[in-house]
């Protein structure tokens, strides 16, 4: 007589334990792809508010990159007691050194600005082309900054919006007039220019993070106000 | 601001060897300022100029090492002058494809080696380099029309090199000369960055040995059909700028290709697994034994 196997009717304890990790590798690899974005805007924060933290410990990059921070106001023309002019005196930054800061009250954007280009500069702030104009100077001033971080809300800049840039020398203020879109090897909006101009760009928002494609704001020059004495030391007030 | 030099070939030369020699052209001794303007002339960025002030402000040089920058000065001069001579006259070597759209015709100041200065532009304010240890001024001469040019500078710098060429050799030859003996920093250093990178490589040894009396250490970053990307150190290593030949583009945006493609293989295992599971889960309870 054959004997009947007796039928299994519950599952290995392997089987629960394999489902149980596949269940978490799935559960990670989900929640990695959706948090990718949050976690970046929260880095953009905690930088700007830890900002002041930074410059009590300037730091150096790799292969002699000297980063300065300095400290910049950026109280309002108005509510400032200092005396302008429309003329005046520029201090041309070094490579690696905060030399603005740029603020749109239309996208409440507040970003340092740093000189020169490099992938550290571009993790604290938005950094300006040095082949650029420097504020104050006639020509293209040319600032990127990455989309992921500072310039994520750069699309919503509308015509007529205004972008401010202070400095320690002066109050350079200028208007979008338009939002363009371009591939990364056409440099017409970057090319020096005979006029006052600012133009801002960044990668077009992807999936994957980067893009070939580039958008940017073009704006023209409203004012430019000299401090009459340069300010050296300058507390930044809170807002 | 006129730059007058002859052409001629052995004019060049003598020319050259009176720089070698630290005499002929300049009755006194080389100054400092002398070789800071030959800079700016030549097309360093301002940036760089100011670099080499801070390094003779320090007063560890002899008047032999002004000459000595200010022959390698010059010599670049006379090489950017042959290859320019070479284009306009000899039909040179261009790059391949130059679009006159998207021609970097120049490089706003300062960072591109053969150099954009800021000499080129016209200077309304006086600027004061933030870490300048001289009380040099630095105030950039305009740039001047070459006075046979019926274009502007900045229309002329706008063109793309077949445009330049074009223009230029439409021109009588006795204008033709003026204008090539006129250039500004600026249109010199616009039909330069055209070039061929081959040419500008070669160039670009010539500015090297120049920065290096300045108290520079210029590193090749990439040579490509783009262009050039070189790093400015001064002696102590610390980067005093970063330029290229051609402008550049900057990556703004950080890449999440890898994560985003780790996130997909492990949800695609992870379907895999539960699949398997199923499969046994599914054999288990039907099959008998």
């Amino acid at each position: 007589m054959a004997v009947k196997k007796e039928r299994r009717t519950g599952a290995h304890p392997l089987v629960y334990i394999i489902t149980t990790v596949l269940l978490m590798i799935l559960c990670t690899a989900v929640s990695a792809a959706a948090l990718i974005k949050p976690y970046e805007k929260v880095q953009t924060y905690l930088h700007i508010a830890f900002m002041d933290d930074m410059k009590i410990k300037p730091a150096s990059g790799l292969d002699g990159l000297v980063i300065k921070e300095n400290e910049i106001s950026t109280q309002k023309p108005a509510e400032q007691e200092q005396q302008f002019s429309d003329t005046g005196e520029i201090q041309r930054p070094s490579f690696g050194e905060q030399y603005a800061v740029l603020e749109c009250d239309a996208i409440n954007l507040s970003v340092p600005v740093y000189w020169g280009s490099t992938p550290e500069l571009l993790e604290r702030g938005a950094c300006q082309a040095s082949a650029s104009k420097v504020l104050g100077e006639v020509g293209n001033v040319v600032i990127d900054a990455h989309v992921n971080t500072f310039f994520a809300d750069m699309h919503k800049i509308a015509p007529g919006d205004e972008i401010v840039l202070y400095t320690k020398y002066g109050i350079f203020t200028y208007e979008a007039y338009e939002q363009v879109k371009f591939e990364n090897t056409d440099k017409t909006h970057i090319l020096p220019k005979e006029t006052d101009h600012l133009t801002l760009y960044t990668c077009e928002a992807q999936v994957l993070g980067t893009s070939t494609t580039r958008v940017g704001v073009l704006a023209s020059l409203v004012s430019k106000q000299f401090y009459v004495q340069a300010q050296d030391t300058i507390t930044q007030e809170a807002e | 601001m006129k730059r007058i030099y002859k052409r001629h070939t052995a004019f060049a030369a003598v020319l050259t060897a009176c720089c070698l020699c630290g005499g002929g052209l300049h009755a006194a001794a080389i100054t400092v300022d002398d070789v800071a303007q030959k800079a700016r002339e030549v097309g360093f960025p301002e940036e760089q100029v100011q670099l080499g002030y801070n390094y003779w402000a320090t007063g560890e040089y002899t008047e032999k090492d002004l000459e000595e920058a200010y022959a390698r000065l010059c010599e670049y001069d006379q090489q950017a002058d042959d290859k320019i001579d070479d284009i306009f006259n000899n039909g040179g070597t261009v790059q391949p494809s130059q679009p006159a759209q998207t021609q970097p015709a120049q490089t706003q100041p300062a960072t591109q080696p053969p150099a954009q200065t800021d000499a080129a532009q016209t200077q309304p304010a006086t600027q004061t380099p933030a870490n300048s240890g001289t009380a040099a001024g630095t105030t950039a001469p305009a740039e001047t029309q070459p006075a046979s040019t019926t274009i502007s500078s900045y229309d002329f710098i706008m063109m793309s090199l077949d445009e330049k060429i074009a223009y230029v050799n439409s021109m009588s030859p006795a204008d033709k000369e003026a204008f090539l003996n006129n250039l500004t920093p600026g249109e010199r250093n616009s039909i330069i960055k055209q070039m061929n990178v081959n040419d500008q490589a070669e160039l670009l040894q010539g500015y090297i040995d120049a920065a290096k009396e300045m108290n520079m250490n210029i590193a090749v970053d990439s040579i490509s059909a783009e262009g050039i990307a070189i790093t400015v150190r001064d002696d102590e290593g610390t980067i005093i700028d970063k330029s290229a030949t051609g402008i550049t583009i900057d990556e703004t945006g950080i890449a999440h290709d890898g994560l985003l493609a780790a996130a997909a293989i492990a949800v695609l295992l992870a379907a895999a697994g539960f699949a398997l599971v199923y499969r046994h889960l599914c054999r288990t309870d039907g099959g008998v034994q």
